[in-house]
C-alpha cells in the first residue's frame, strides 16, 4: 500500500526561484527510505514541501490513510512554558488520541530514553540530545502512518541511536512508512530499503543500494556511490 | 589590530545596527507626522520652563523627579563587547578578552555618566526655577547617581552570574529594596553624609570593576547577555508590533511555583481538559503575558473608578472585551507555535470547547474585579453593589465566551 506519493514539478521559497525540480517518488507501507544529498541540495525543501510549509509548489503530495504523519525536525521545537510531560499530554490532546495505553507507552519511552529524572522539567533546560529524544518520543506516541525524520542521529548518544533504530524497526512492522534525511551514510546503508539521492534540487539517483551501485560504482558502499555522484556532478 | 581597535569596530557596528533598526522602524511619514511635531512640542515646553512661562509646572510633583533617576539606575547593563566567535579566536588570549571587557566596562561607565548628565541637564531648569535647588546640590546628586548606576549595574550582573532561579529572584528583590534605601538615605542626608556616600560608591565601583574584569568563566552567559543587549532596540520594536519574541536566556529547569511536577488542573484527563489545562499554563507561565495582563487590569480598574457614572459601564464593557480577546489571542500564539505544526491537526469540536473553557477560567477573576469596581464606585460606598455587578458581569461574560467567541 502506498503511504506517500510525491509528484513535484517544482517548488521553492518564491515563484521566481525554483529550489527543487522534478521530484517524483513514492513510499510504501513499512518502507524506510533515505533522503541523501550534500548540504544545500534541497532535502529540507523536499521535507517542507511534504509538510505543506512552502508557498510556491507546483505538483501534488498525497498521504494515504488517516493522513496522520509525524515530523521529527533536525532542530527540536518545544514550548518554553511546558514540561516534558506536558508536551506529551498536549500531543495526545491535539491529535485526539484516545488510546487507553497512551500513558503507559509514554512512561515506557521516557524510561527507555532515560528521561525519567527530567519528566517534569522544561525542555529549554535540556541538552540538544535530550530535546531530540523528546521529539522522537512524541512522534512515536501518536502512531503515525508516515514519519518524516530530519537528521535524527545528531546529538543522540549511542544507546539512544540504537533504541531509536529498534523502535523504527517496530514501527515499520506496524506498517508505518519512514522518510529519513541523513548524512550518516554508514547507518543509512544498513537500515534503509531504498535511497533518494538529491543534488542541486533534483533527484539524481533513486532505488535500492544495488540499483544505486548499478549506475555508479559496483560493489561500493553508499558513501562511495555518493562520492562518485558528487564528483561526476562537478565534471 | 589591537583590542582597542576591535572594541571600536564592534561599538561602531552596534551603533550602525541601532541606526538601521531605527531607520526601518521610523520611516519619513512617522518622522514627519509624529516624531518631529513631538520634538518641537517638547522643545517648546522646555523653553517655557526656562523662561518661567509654563503654568502647568505648579501642579507638577517636583519632589518625585529624583525618582526618575532611581529608575534609570535600575535599567541597562554593563557591556563587555565579547562575542561567541571569540571562543574560537580570542579566548586563548586572556589579555585580549580582558582588554575588550575593560573597554566595554569603561564605555558602560561613560554611558551611565552621560545618561545621568543629560537627564540632570534636562531637569535642572525645573529644580532651579521652581524648587530653588542650588547648582552644587544638583552636582552632588549627579555625581552620586552616576556612580550609583554604575554600581547597581555591576552588582545586578554579578548576582545574575552567581545565583540562579529562586535564589536570584529573592536576591534581586532584596537588592532592589537595599538600593532604594540607599537612594532615599542620600536624598534625606546632610551634605557631608552625601559626600561620604559618594566616596563609598566610588570605592565600590573600582572594586566591582576589578571583580567583573577577572570573572571570565561566565563567558558563554556573558555572550548570551551581550547578544540580548545588542538586540534590545530591535526586540522592543518587534514586541511593540505584537510579535512574540522567544526568550531563552537561562531557562528555568522546572516550574517554580505554578503547577510544579506537571501538576494537573483537571483530574479527568480527557483531550479537551488537557487542551484547556495546557492553554491555562501557557498563559500563566508566560511572564511577559502576565505583566501585560496586570498592566491592562490596573489601567482598566483606574479607568472604571475615575470615569463618570454612565461612562463606567462602557469602560466595563470595553475592558472585559479587551481581556477576553487578549487571552483569546494567546491561543493563536500557542497554536501557531512550530511544535503544534509537527503533526497535522485537523482541529476538532473539543478543541474549540476547550479553548473557550480556558478563556472563561482565565477571564473570570479579572472580569469579577472589573464588575466589582464598577458597581462599588458607581454606588459608593455600597460594597454589595460591587458584588452584584461582578456576578452579573461574569455571568454575561460566560454566555458571550460560550456562544459568541470564535475559536
Amino acid at each position: 500500500m502506498e503511504i506517500l506519493c510525491v509528484d513535484l514539478h517544482h517548488a521553492g521559497y518564491s515563484d521566481n526561484k525554483k529550489t527543487i525540480k522534478n521530484i517524483h517518488f513514492q513510499l510504501q507501507q513499512g518502507e524506510l527510505v533515505g533522503l541523501i544529498g550534500p548540504n544545500g541540495a534541497g532535502k529540507s525543501t523536499i521535507i517542507k514541501t511534504i509538510l505543506g510549509l512552502l508557498e510556491e509548489v507546483d505538483g501534488e503530495i498525497n498521504i494515504a490513510g488517516n493522513n496522520r504523519y509525524a515530523y521529527i525536525p533536525e532542530h527540536p521545537v518545544y514550548y518554553e512554558e511546558f514540561t516534558l510531560w506536558e508536551h506529551i499530554e498536549l500531543a495526545k490532546a491535539v491529535n485526539n488520541i484516545e488510546d487507553a495505553n497512551f500513558y503507559q507507552r509514554a512512561e515506557q519511552l521516557i524510561s527507555l530514553f532515560r528521561l525519567e529524572h527530567v519528566k517534569h522539567h522544561f525542555p529549554g533546560s535540556f541538552s540538544k540530545g535530550m530535546q531530540q529524544k523528546l521529539m522522537i518520543i512524541v512522534a512515536i506516541l501518536i502512531k503515525p502512518t508516515l514519519y518524516i525524520v530530519d537528521e535524527p542521529f545528531i546529538g543522540l548518544d549511542p544507546k539512544a541511536i540504537k533504541d531509536f533504530l529498534s523502535i523504527i524497526d517496530e514501527e515499520r512492522q506496524r506498517g508505518a512508512a519512514i522518510l529519513m534525511s541523513t548524512h550518516v551514510l554508514d547507518t543509512a546503508e544498513k537500515i534503509c530499503d531504498r535511497f533518494l539521492l538529491v543534488n542541486q534540487g533534483e533527484l539524481i539517483a533513486a532505488g535500492t543500494l544495488d540499483e544505486v551501485r548499478a549506475v555508479s560504482v559496483p560493489e561500493a558502499s553508499l558513501m562511495d556511490c555518493f562520492y562518485y555522484f558528487m564528483e561526476n556532478e562537478k565534471r | 589590530m589591537t583590542p582597542k581597535q576591535l572594541f571600536q569596530q564592534r561599538l561602531k557596528r552596534e551603533w550602525n545596527y541601532h541606526y538601521e533598526v531605527w531607520k526601518s522602524a521610523v520611516d519619513w511619514i512617522i518622522a514627519l507626522y509624529f516624531i518631529v511635531p513631538f520634538v518641537i512640542f517638547i522643545c517648546y515646553q522646555y523653553y517655557s520652563i526656562w523662561t518661567d512661562q509654563a503654568p502647568w509646572i505648579e501642579a507638577f510633583p517636583l519632589q518625585y523627579t529624583r525618582y526618575i533617576f532611581f529608575y534609570i539606575c535600575l535599567i541597562g547593563s554593563v557591556r563587555l563587547f565579547i562575542k561567541e566567535g571569540d571562543l574560537l579566536f580570542l579566548r586563548q588570549e586572556k589579555q585580549w578578552v580582558q582588554a575588550l571587557m575593560r573597554h566595554g566596562m569603561i564605555y558602560s561607565m561613560i554611558f551611565s555618566i552621560g545618561l545621568i548628565l543629560i537627564l540632570a541637564a534636562a531637569l535642572y531648569p525645573l529644580w532651579r526655577t521652581y524648587d530653588d535647588t542650588s547648582l552644587s546640590t544638583v552636582f552632588t546628586f549627579t555625581v552620586f547617581t552616576s556612580l550609583f548606576r554604575i554600581n547597581i549595574q555591576f552588582i545586578r550582573q554579578l548576582f545574575s552570574i552567581w545565583f540562579k532561579r529562586w535564589r536570584l529572584y529573592f536576591i534581586n528583590m532584596a537588592s532592589l529594596i537595599t538600593f532604594f534605601v540607599v537612594f532615599q538615605l542620600f536624598l534625606i542626608s546632610p551634605y557631608f553624609v552625601q559626600w561620604f556616600l559618594i566616596i563609598i560608591n566610588g570605592v565600590a565601583a573600582r572594586f566591582l570593576f576589578n571583580v567583573r574584569l577577572n570573572l571570565t568563566w561566565s563567558f558563554q552567559a556573558d555572550c548570551l547577555r551581550e547578544g540580548q543587549r545588542q538586540l534590545v532596540l530591535a526586540t522592543s520594536f518587534i514586541k511593540a508590533s505584537g510579535y512574540r519574541v522567544e526568550k531563552n536566556f537561562r531557562a528555568n529547569k522546572e516550574p517554580f511555583i505554578l503547577f510544579s511536577e506537571s501538576a494537573q488542573v483537571f483530574k479527568n484527563r480527557t483531550n479537551s481538559n488537557i487542551i484547556t489545562e495546557t492553554f491555562i499554563k501557557f498563559v500563566i507561565r508566560n511572564k511577559s503575558k502576565l505583566l501585560t495582563l496586570f498592566q491592562l487590569v490596573v489601567c482598566f480598574v483606574v479607568g472604571i473608578v475615575v470615569a463618570p457614572f454612565w461612562i463606567k459601564w462602557i469602560v466595563l464593557l470595553l475592558s472585559t472585551f479587551s481581556i477576553i480577546h487578549f487571552i483569546r489571542g494567546s491561543w493563536d500564539e500557542m497554536k501557531n507555535h512550530l511544535y503544534f505544526k509537527l503533526y497535522p491537526n485537523p482541529g476538532h469540536e473539543e478543541t474549540s470547547y476547550a479553548v473557550k473553557k480556558a478563556t472563561f477560567i482565565l477571564t473570570l477573576p479579572i472580569c469579577f474585579l472589573f464588575g466589582f469596581f464598577t458597581g462599588w464606585s458607581a454606588f459608593f460606598p455600597f460594597v454589595w453593589a460591587g458584588f452584584l455587578v461582578a456576578v452579573i458581569a461574569t455571568t454575561l461574560m460566560y454566555f458571550y465566551v460560550k456562544k459568541e467567541l470564535m475559536v
